[in-house]
């Protein structure tokens, strides 16, 4: 009898407990950085006394986190201006857009950009299925795919090594029934092809390389 | 009678010490800080903090990393900004120079080249020099959307209208959302 009523009392405090622990703590997704040199093909120069010498030249341009901004904006695929705004990436939701601090605005660009980080995935580390703990180094092939619809457009891919991380919870998260955040950052090189509009108007292939990093924190799905 | 008693007493007991324990709880910690603080882990691993140093988009001054001794006044620096990547290049470390370098790429401030070719100049490891070399080169190149406004600027010098926009994108084939 007395047993029980230990259980009782102990249950009865613990659900206390819980309606005083603070809401679920949302994921806090990090800047996406792109960082991509496409080269594409200018015309060939002919010279020579029977134009017998074809000169074969190329153009980079790059790819920042900024210029896909300005490319959405200018392709009306989000804000009206990029002042403010973040390309984020949350690994942990797979939500990508952008983002402006200020004012809280959210603008999906899902139908533009997308990360697929379901290929083959090795990882090493270790993990408490106890306490939650975990460290975990992966290395994944992902696939990343832009278009702005104005002939701006690649596909890359590569090897991303990511680190994901959660501590033990603290005695005080225990009792406040927190879960510690889970925190995950990635990067890796990435290459791949794609068309860019050149200076002249035209849209011409291209071969594109480069890197990718970002990272998150926040609660693990 | 005697179990209804007993109950109520431990239940009572239980509730005060529950709260006795909380109210120390929030009196050793009057500051306690915002939940979402309190839930980020403590001590990342360090490739978690050079990777969130290198994306975060408006990250709060940080103080530089390493323990303070006494008499150090702590130094505040914007890793994201000129003088931060700067800062950590003049560090020991190829994982600090490599994320660094990545954040000039990113900054895409075209000012920090000249501090770049002197550090390119002055490294001695040949990897090191060819990451800061390759850097600059990046820095240097137009960017996309200079080549759109171009375009967009030549076709209006010649009175000729913009290209139509593609319905859908031509790698998931869903169509695009657009505010207008």
């Amino acid at each position: 009898m007395k047993s029980i009523q230990t259980s009782m009392i102990a249950t009865l405090l613990a659900l206390g407990l819980l309606t005083l622990a603070p809401a679920r703590i949302q994921a806090q997704p990090k800047a996406l950085t792109v960082s991509l040199t496409a080269t594409y093909q200018l015309p060939d120069v002919t010279s020579g006394a029977d134009q017998n010498i074809t000169k074969s030249t190329t153009k980079s341009v790059k790819f920042t986190s900024a210029s896909i901004l300005n490319l959405m904006t200018a392709a009306n695929l989000g804000m009206t201006t990029v002042k403010g705004y973040t390309l984020i990436y949350d690994p942990i939701a797979n939500a990508i857009g952008a983002t402006n601090k200020a004012t809280g605005d959210f603008q999906d660009a899902s139908s533009i950009f997308s990360i697929d980080t379901s290929g083959t995935q090795v990882y090493s580390g270790s993990a408490n299925s106890d306490t939650g703990q975990q460290s975990e180094t992966y290395t994944t092939y992902v696939v990343i795919t832009f278009d702005d619809g104005n002939g701006n457009a690649f596909t890359v891919d590569g090897l991303i090594k990511s680190t994901q991380s959660q501590p033990a919870p603290t005695a005080a998260q225990v009792n406040n029934g927190v879960t510690p955040n889970e925190t995950i950052s990635f990067s890796g090189s990435v290459n791949g092809f794609g068309t860019v509009v050149g200076s002249d108007g035209n849209t011409d292939t291209a071969v594109f390389t480069g890197s990718v990093s970002g990272g998150g924190s926040g609660q693990g799905s | 009678m005697r179990p209804k008693v007993l109950l109520s007493a431990l239940l009572t007991a239980g509730a005060l010490a529950g709260l006795t324990v909380w109210v120390a709880d929030a009196l050793r910690s009057p500051a306690t800080p915002a939940p979402i603080a309190e839930a980020e882990p403590a001590h990342p691993p360090a490739d978690v903090r050079v990777g969130a140093a290198a994306t975060s988009p408006a990250p709060p001054p940080v103080k530089v990393s390493g323990p303070l001794r006494k008499g150090d006044a702590p130094q505040i620096l914007d890793p994201d900004s000129v003088d931060g990547i700067l800062a950590d290049l003049e560090k020991p470390g190829r994982e600090i120079h490599r994320a660094a370098l990545q954040r000039a790429r990113e900054l895409d401030d075209r000012s920090i080249i000249p501090r770049l070719r002197e550090i390119a100049a002055r490294t001695g490891d040949a990897d090191e020099k060819a990451g800061i070399l390759d850097t600059i080169d990046f820095l240097n190149l137009p960017s996309i959307d200079e080549n759109m406004a171009e375009a967009q600027a030549a076709r209006a010098a010649a009175g000729l209208p913009d290209p139509p926009q593609s319905p859908t994108n031509r790698w998931t084939g869903r169509p695009f959302v657009r505010k207008q």
